[in-house]
């Protein structure tokens, strides 16, 4: 008779858990108590970023001599991972952070990828276009050229551990280049270690 | 319970799922180059087609690895890269499915496959068809001129192929461990067994070469020339080298075409089987085991008969499916055979009891145990039977021509620079399909 009403029980729970739905809920990002995931996700493009913007400041390359703010073009950022990532997710917020920290001002003109946005070619358009007063439109020689350019790559390496264990190791490189020289003036690694079951890939 | 009980009960799986189905019906649109036909087909029966005959987003179906994965590559082979890539996307979902197996789903599958043959388990695709998901992913994505994703998807491939040889190499090293010397006569008939499967010349893991020689293409295409020429090194002791200028990826921006062929059908998998009549004590009993073996198929492909401007191209041998597919069951075989033996024993013992009980439910034991032992002969029909390479310089005006069927396929290759022309034909009569990616 208990093995009957065990047998039971066991079976209404998983008849239940079967219909059980995940109702929506909005994310602490602040406070994000869920699970780690083997993959890439928000906290870790959010830990990366925070920590290169501090070491650039830190370091002093972005001090201008007189106080005004230097022009950066973002460059090729490389993602070499096994995750399907846009390493928009690192370079934007490493882009806000600098813009407020006031040392550095993005220029969108000019990017590895060609214009980021279209629109300072395209206004150049109208030149000559009578619709349009041509006191508005955008003069020759007023583009501003960049001083530096950022550029990287997002690197994982997987090995097993025991038996049961994989590690992914994340590695967040980036550089700042002086595009006069060609010299590097900062760089700067973040590693973000993982670890977690062998079962299945960590994608 | 009675013996009785137990007994019937045993008599009545092994009845009720003999009719476990292993047969495939061939894929007719694949082998005459119908591709978009019979990826349409597929999508059909995997009910991704509305009634309007419109399609519907593509969602892993459960069990259904094997359909997906054909679907995938018509696709691919149609030109519609994107549809071919959600199924690769949705293949690669159910493989993680697999992987992460609960235990009761697992004890289960053991169980069906010691009481009746190893169908009942779920198909696990080999390391090879998760490489070659990737891969094709990689020469989709690269067609597209998705560079970042085609670099993830050859991670992922090189990943899988990581996995692969480190989980064999501890499924072995268990398999020793549990391996049960009373459930086998003696290591002699283990041997037997195991004879042709020991004399296959294999690859010495499981790198299939042809991926790694166009990831090496990719990586120097990309100016990662440490990593891409480690790794066409790695290609060049796999292969036996008879053009070492096709390794030579120094004059990558040099105009040069590197065409990489896929020819012909891979193999099938068959089975050998022995049944072997016992005297247990007063009663008769059958041992019967079925043991899979590497199949292959006729290839009425000759890539050599590809010429470009006229003139024959001469190839290099890359890769084959057959030694790939040989490898990976090499691998695997002590797990197969240890499982088919278990299988044979335990209906051995289903039999002996039944003989006990009466000579004609006995008898019904022996050939129900018969019928349902069979090898799991479940492989992608999909694959190639071998890769192979060549390398031209471009001389401006380049006519590929590809005979099949009564006709041949000509292709224009680009006027200027590098590139890679990638060929699949499955048979004679099928229409080729033909990629250029820029290098």
């Amino acid at each position: 008779m208990n093995q009957s009403k065990i047998l039971l029980v066991i079976a209404v729970s998983i008849a239940l858990s079967a219909c059980a739905s995940t109702k929506p809920i909005k994310v602490d990002i602040e406070n994000d108590t869920a699970p780690t995931v083997m993959g890439l996700d928000y906290r870790d493009f959010s830990e990366a970023a925070d920590k290169m913007v501090e070491s650039m400041l830190i370091s002093g390359a972005l001090d201008h001599p007189d106080d005004s703010r230097y022009v950066l073009a973002i460059s090729r950022v490389i993602n070499d991972t096994m995750q399907r990532i846009d390493t928009d997710q690192l370079v934007k917020k490493i882009r806000v952070s600098l813009l407020k920290s006031k040392k550095v001002v993005v220029t969108t003109a000019i990017s590895a990828n060609g214009a980021e946005d279209e629109m300072s070619y395209q206004a150049r358009e109208l030149r000559n276009n009578d619709e349009f007063a041509q006191s508005r439109v955008a003069g020759k020689g007023t583009m501003i050229a960049p001083d530096f350019s950022l550029s990287g790559k997002i690197i994982q390496r997987n090995s097993s551990m025991q038996r049961s264990t994989t590690q992914v190791d994340y590695y967040f490189q980036l550089s700042l280049t002086d595009i006069t020289s060609g010299l590097a003036y900062w760089e700067e690694e973040v590693p973000i270690i993982k670890r977690g079951s062998s079962k299945t890939v960590s994608w | 319970m009675s013996k009785k009980y137990i007994l019937s009960c045993a008599v009545s799986v092994l009845f009720l799922s003999g009719c476990v189905s292993t047969g495939k019906k061939p894929d007719d649109g694949y082998l005459i180059g119908n591709y978009a036909n019979a990826a349409l087909l597929g999508d059909t029966n995997l009910g991704f087609v509305d009634e309007a005959g419109l399609l519907l987003p593509v969602e892993p179906k459960a069990g259904s690895v094997l359909e997906h994965l054909d679907v995938a590559e018509n696709y691919r082979l149609s030109g519609n890269l994107l549809r071919s890539s959600e199924h690769y996307d949705a293949i690669e979902y159910l493989f993680k499915d697999e992987d992460t197996e609960g235990l009761v789903t697992k004890a289960g599958e053991s169980i069906g496959s010691l009481l009746v043959n190893d169908n009942m388990r779920s198909y696990e695709p080999t390391p090879t068809e998760r490489v070659l998901v990737n891969y094709y992913k990689a020469l989709n994505f690269w067609s597209e001129s998705n560079i970042d994703f085609t670099r993830v998807e050859f991670n992922r491939a090189n990943e899988r192929t990581r996995i692969a040889i480190e989980r064999y190499a501890e499924e072995i090293k268990e398999k020793n461990k549990n391996v049960n010397s009373e459930q086998l006569e003696s290591n002699e008939e283990a041997h037997v067994l195991s004879d042709a499967v020991n004399s296959w010349e294999v690859y010495d893991n499981f790198m299939n070469p042809a991926v790694a020689f166009t990831n090496a293409l990719f990586l120097s295409s990309q100016s990662d020339h440490t990593n891409a020429d480690t790794l066409m090194k790695r290609v060049e002791s796999m292969v036996e080298v008879q053009k070492p200028e096709i390794f030579d990826m120094k004059d990558i921006n040099d105009g040069y075409f590197w065409v990489i062929t896929e020819t012909g059908l891979g193999p099938m998998l068959d089975e050998n089987r022995y049944d072997i009549p016992w005297k247990v004590g007063d009663e008769f009993i059958v041992l019967s085991i079925a043991l899979p073996t590497v199949k292959p198929r006729q290839s009425t492909v000759n890539p050599s008969t590809y010429t470009l401007n006229g003139k024959y191209l001469s190839m290099q041998a890359l890769g084959s499916m057959e030694k790939l597919a040989k490898t990976e069951l090499k691998k695997r075989w002590s797990g197969i055979l240890t499982r088919a033996i278990a299988s044979a024993v335990a209906k051995g013992v289903i039999q002996k009891a039944a003989a006990k009980e009466n000579i004609y439910v006995g008898f019904a034991a022996s050939l129900i145990s018969a019928v349902t032992t069979s090898a799991d002969k479940r492989i992608w029909g999909k694959t190639p039977a071998n890769w192979s390479v060549t390398k031209v310089k471009n001389n401006g005006d380049n006519l590929l021509s590809i005979p099949y069927a009564q006709t041949s396929h000509q292709v224009s290759l680009p006027s200027n620079g590098s590139g890679i022309v990638y060929i699949k034909q499955p048979t004679s009569s099928s229409k080729p399909y033909v990629s250029i990616v820029a290098l």
